[in-house]
């Protein structure tokens, strides 16, 4: 055979004595990070998990990624789905398998185990599976093998000889010079059910498929890399329909940019308690507050005033259709259709529990990747907490915050909190911690009569206001108030608008009595 | 072990007086395969002296037969005629097992 060239690299890179292990990269989005480069190169790897959780899935895109973005051929020997019905579940996801096969880049071949019963009488060897994977490996020049799986392959086998001749199936493939996944169920004892991962030890990597809540989430774990360092985390990954990909915590880390450049609320009295400035560009900003307090209205007139000004905002609403938030906010006199028609709003719109929160994360990401706004509200963030442990949902916003830090967008969550939770959990269910300014609305209850009010917990990084405002949603917008006091207590809703009233009726009173004076003077 | 003849195939054979066919899949570079070619050929001269036709075929030689007969595990031996098809697999030292899973048509026997 030719002269490896994986061997050539690492002689060549021992003698500037800068060893590097070799790896195969898998194409797969978030993988390649956890693993540092990919799977061990020329090697076997397990990837072992229980049903449905994806493992035919991942050793394919494996081979096609091999194909499509290495240019290295691949065959996959399936035990277990015939050759036709793992083609049609495959252009299922989007694949076009037929094309490569045509092409000669990868081979498919099922091997059917056991159609005939059949019986042992002595030792025996699978040298068949030897002549099999030789043709086909040389058929395509393969450089990557995937066996799927390894229980169907050897589910008939006696014990002991399935030992020795899988420990011989693994020094062959290393002979053969291929990097192969074999795939496994996951056993209760052992990793796999025959205990047989102590014989490809370079690298196991775990699938699992976790329900939380009614909504199930795929995880990824690699148990061992032999010889390379790893990512040691459980991560969530997703198939949709085009790939799959790996959401490492790694990708991104705490290297953000910090711009002092601000961006207004929309709201002019509150850009005037928030150091007369508003929010900064790439910060993150928390509205919660009980049920009806007009969190949404924040949401929707910061919407309001980022299209404005020519720019654009991906609204993620959780809770009510677009349609509807269309409607709503022009009872408060924001009209938000214009900047949809424009193309300068745009909304995601989905039930939490529709899918796990990685797949929404996905679906929005990929949003921002394509349509690149510069402003993103979750509305309200809470309903997603719903849909897994907080943790889990505390984790992944996390993940997406930093995510949106890295590419300086601004984004603002509304967060429905009960009353007394405040008291109870002052972090507010722990995602406080995560924003740089925290804006509360509230319910002020006074005689016989709720009135909202504002103010801001904390904003990081700059002078704000301390002070409590009356919040005022009316058919002509947001407004905020200064909240009097006097002998009687707060001056707030109608007491306010009565006061007031009093205030213009005495002016006008005074208006009269000077013309009326001023009268007199002329007349004199 | 190379005294049998090439390997061809079953149908091209037609000799008058055989009435049982067997294939044997072997790798010749094995201890294993030239194990279960001794046994195989001790049990079938016993039993069936002249009256069958074993084809040895060795699979890293033959590997497209040993596809289209989906071979997996060596030495396998396979009874193609009479039906049904049966199929055995490892060294057959053991005789006495061999007979009574295997070649049990004793109605058959000429």
């Amino acid at each position: 055979m030719e002269k490896e060239i994986g061997a050539s690299i690492v002689n060549e890179k021992a003698g500037t004595n800068s060893f590097k292990f070799l790896k195969s990269p898998t194409g797969i989005k978030g993988f390649d990070e956890i693993t540092l480069g990919g799977l061990p190169l020329n090697r076997p790897t397990l990837l072992v998990g229980a049903i449905g959780c994806g493992k035919t899935f991942m050793s394919m895109e494996y081979l096609i990624n091999g194909v499509e973005i290495y240019n290295e051929p691949g065959v996959f020997m399936t035990f277990e789905e015939k050759a036709d019905e793992l083609l049609t579940n495959v252009s299922s996801l989007g694949y076009d398998l037929n094309k490569l096969i045509k092409d000669n880049k990868i081979y498919l071949e099922h091997l059917e185990i056991g159609h005939n019963v059949i019986k042992e009488a002595g030792t025996y060897k699978i040298d068949g599976l030897f002549v099999r994977l030789e043709q086909a490996i040389d058929k395509v020049k393969a450089k990557r093998v995937v066996l799927d799986s390894l229980d169907t392959l050897f589910g008939s086998l006696d014990t002991h000889i399935l030992r020795s001749e899988f420990n011989r199936l693994v020094t062959w493939l290393k002979d053969k010079k291929v990097t192969a996944i074999v795939t496994a169920e996951l056993g209760n004892v052992f990793v796999t059910r025959m205990g047989l991962e102590e014989l490809i030890a370079d690298c196991v990597i775990e699938l699992s498929n976790r329900v939380n809540n009614q909504i199930s989430t795929r995880r990824l774990r690699v148990l061992k890399y032999r010889g390379s360092m790893h990512a040691l985390n459980e991560y969530p990954f997703v198939i949709d329909e085009n790939r799959m990909s790996v959401y490492p915590i790694i990708s991104q880390g705490l290297v953000q940019q910090s711009s002092s450049e601000f961006i207004s609320s929309g709201i002019q009295k509150l850009d005037v308690m928030l150091a007369n400035k508003g929010f900064y560009i790439g910060s993150s900003i928390l509205i919660s507050g009980t049920a009806g307090t007009g969190k949404s209205s924040v949401l929707a007139s910061f919407a309001n005033d980022v299209c404005k000004k020519n720019q654009t905002c991906l609204f993620c609403a959780f809770e009510e259709a677009p349609n509807q938030i269309l409607r709503n906010m022009l009872s408060i006199g924001l009209d938000l259709k214009p900047h949809v028609t424009s193309g300068k709003l745009q909304f995601y719109f989905a039930r939490p529990s529709l899918q796990n929160l990685e797949l929404h994360f996905l679906a929005i990401k990929e949003l921002i990747n394509t349509w690149k706004p510069q402003v993103i509200l979750l509305d309200p963030v809470t309903n997603l907490m719903t849909e897994g442990p907080n943790s889990d949902v505390r984790s992944m916003l996390t993940r997406f915050v930093d995510y949106l830090k890295t590419k300086q967008i601004t984004v603002m969550f509304a967060a429905a909190i009960t009353i007394g939770s405040i008291a109870r959990n002052p972090s507010d269910e722990g995602i406080s911690s995560m924003v740089d300014t925290w804006i509360m609305v509230e319910d002020i209850e006074l005689d016989g009569e709720r009135n909202r009010s504002m103010y801001v917990m904390k904003s990081r990084g700059m002078d704000h206001s301390k002070e409590v405002r009356e919040f005022v949603i009316s058919s002509s917008g947001i407004n905020l108030l200064p909240i009097a006091r006097n002998s009687q207590g707060l001056i707030i809703g109608s007491k306010r608008i009565a006061a007031e009233k009093a205030k213009v009726e005495m002016a006008e009173k005074k208006v009269l009595q000077n013309e009326s004076i001023n009268d007199g003077t002329i007349n004199r | 072990m190379n005294s049998e003849q090439n390997p061809t195939s079953v149908n091209e054979k037609k000799e008058e007086n055989a009435k049982f066919i067997f294939q044997l899949f072997v790798s010749n570079n094995s201890a294993v395969s030239s194990r279960a070619i001794l046994n195989v050929k001790s049990i079938l001269e016993k039993k069936y002296k002249d009256h069958y036709i074993l084809d040895i075929i060795d699979i890293y030689e033959n590997p497209g037969l040993a596809i289209t007969e989906e071979v997996l595990a060596i030495p396998l031996l396979i009874k193609k005629f009479p039906l049904p098809e049966i199929r055995m697999i490892g060294d057959f030292s053991d005789t006495k097992k061999v007979l009574h899973e295997f070649l049990f048509d004793i109605y058959l026997k000429p």
